[in-house]
């Protein structure tokens, strides 16, 4: 939980002085931001899911969903330049 | 009693609702950022514009000061050379008869006098007053920082001269616009965010080194402008030099560039 809260923060801080980072770090950097601050919400309630099997099957699959989403992004994003 | 289902579906919503705001943060972050560089655009547009108005200024001071010069050249000296000209025509021709007339050969002799103390007069208003008052070391610190003032970053004068040194008019005002039209070149041509300037005698040579950190000249690159450019502002260096018995040495090094000017005091 702390560790999502501080990474977000961290992002958030990054991408506010995004001009002192490579153009093309800036898209990674949102991503990871938009992820962490997720993952932080997610956290919060992760002790609950962890002791209720029916409440984790029904909010695990769509934060894994999440996960393979941003994944994707990353891929593309990163496969992208090197197809071109 | 809220039921495991529904406790989910509140904590989906949740993190759709968090997912949207970590959005709208990331969006707003980059109008932010946009705001920011436009106004950095506007800022050195307004400092872009300063600075022409400051070159426009300058240009017409010297449109000024020459059509002036050029003003008193014609109507005090050229009239009076004129005369004594009319006069020496008319002295030959009397000459050719065999009359001689002390007389208007003592008017023309007066007539080139009084051109040339109006030739004295003119040259006088020309050197700076303020150098002519305070000398050669206040009046370099006072032009530099009158030049680069709000256009760099820094400008630091160091004198290392004995209060005692006399340093004839001809090299002080030499040195002045020597050094004026260094810095003048420096901040067209080099773009420097610092400047050091420095005068100090070394045994019996007086040099003046200017020291920035903008795009550097070496002396095989002076040597070639010199040679191909017809810049008004290298020809007059060089001609003032010569006027001094100076030179200039140009030194580029990695992180800087240094210019030094070196006559000595003998001369």
């Amino acid at each position: 939980m702390f560790y999502n809260f501080i990474v977000s923060s961290l992002l958030l801080s990054l991408l506010m002085k995004s001009n002192k980072i490579d153009r093309f770090s800036v898209p990674i950097v949102k991503a990871l931001f938009v992820f962490h601050s997720v993952s932080f919400f997610y956290s919060l309630f992760e002790t609950f899911f962890r002791i209720n099997s029916e409440l984790m099957a029904i909010v695990y699959p769509v934060f894994l969903l999440f996960i393979l989403s941003l994944n994707l992004f990353y891929t593309f994003y990163l496969w992208s330049p090197r197809k071109n | 009693m809220v039921t495991p289902k529904e406790l989910a579906v509140l904590i989906i919503i949740g993190m759709f609702f968090i997912l949207l705001l970590s959005t709208g943060i990331v969006m707003l972050v980059r109008k932010n950022n946009k705001i920011q560089d436009l106004s950095n655009k506007l800022l050195k547009e307004e400092q872009a514009n300063k600075e022409i108005e400051k070159l426009q200024v300058a240009l017409e001071t010297q449109e000024t000061e020459r059509s002036q010069i050029a003003r008193m050249l014609h109507d005090e000296v050229g009239a009076i050379l004129s005369i004594a000209q009319k006069n020496i025509l008319i002295i030959q021709k009397q000459a050719k008869i065999g009359v001689f007339e002390h007389k208007s050969i003592e008017m023309t002799r007066d007539f080139i006098q009084e051109s040339i103390n109006q030739l004295r007069q003119i040259n006088k208003g020309l050197i700076p007053h303020y150098l002519l008052k305070f000398g050669l070391v206040k009046a370099l610190e006072r032009m530099g920082k009158q030049k680069t003032d709000g256009l760099i970053d820094s400008y630091v004068f160091n004198a290392q001269i004995a209060q005692n040194l006399v340093i004839s008019d001809q090299v002080m005002t030499q040195y002045f616009y020597i050094a004026s039209e260094l810095i003048t070149n420096l901040l067209k041509h080099s773009f420097p965010t610092s400047i050091n300037m420095k005068l100090y005698v070394e045994g019996n040579q007086l040099k003046l080194q200017l020291k920035h950190d903008g795009i550097a000249l070496s002396q095989r690159d002076y040597i070639a402008l010199s040679k191909e450019s017809e810049n008004l502002g290298l020809e007059n260096i060089r001609y003032r030099l010569s006027m001094i018995n100076g030179e200039i040495l140009f030194n580029r090094t990695k992180t800087s560039g240094i210019i030094e000017i070196i006559t000595n005091l003998n001369n």
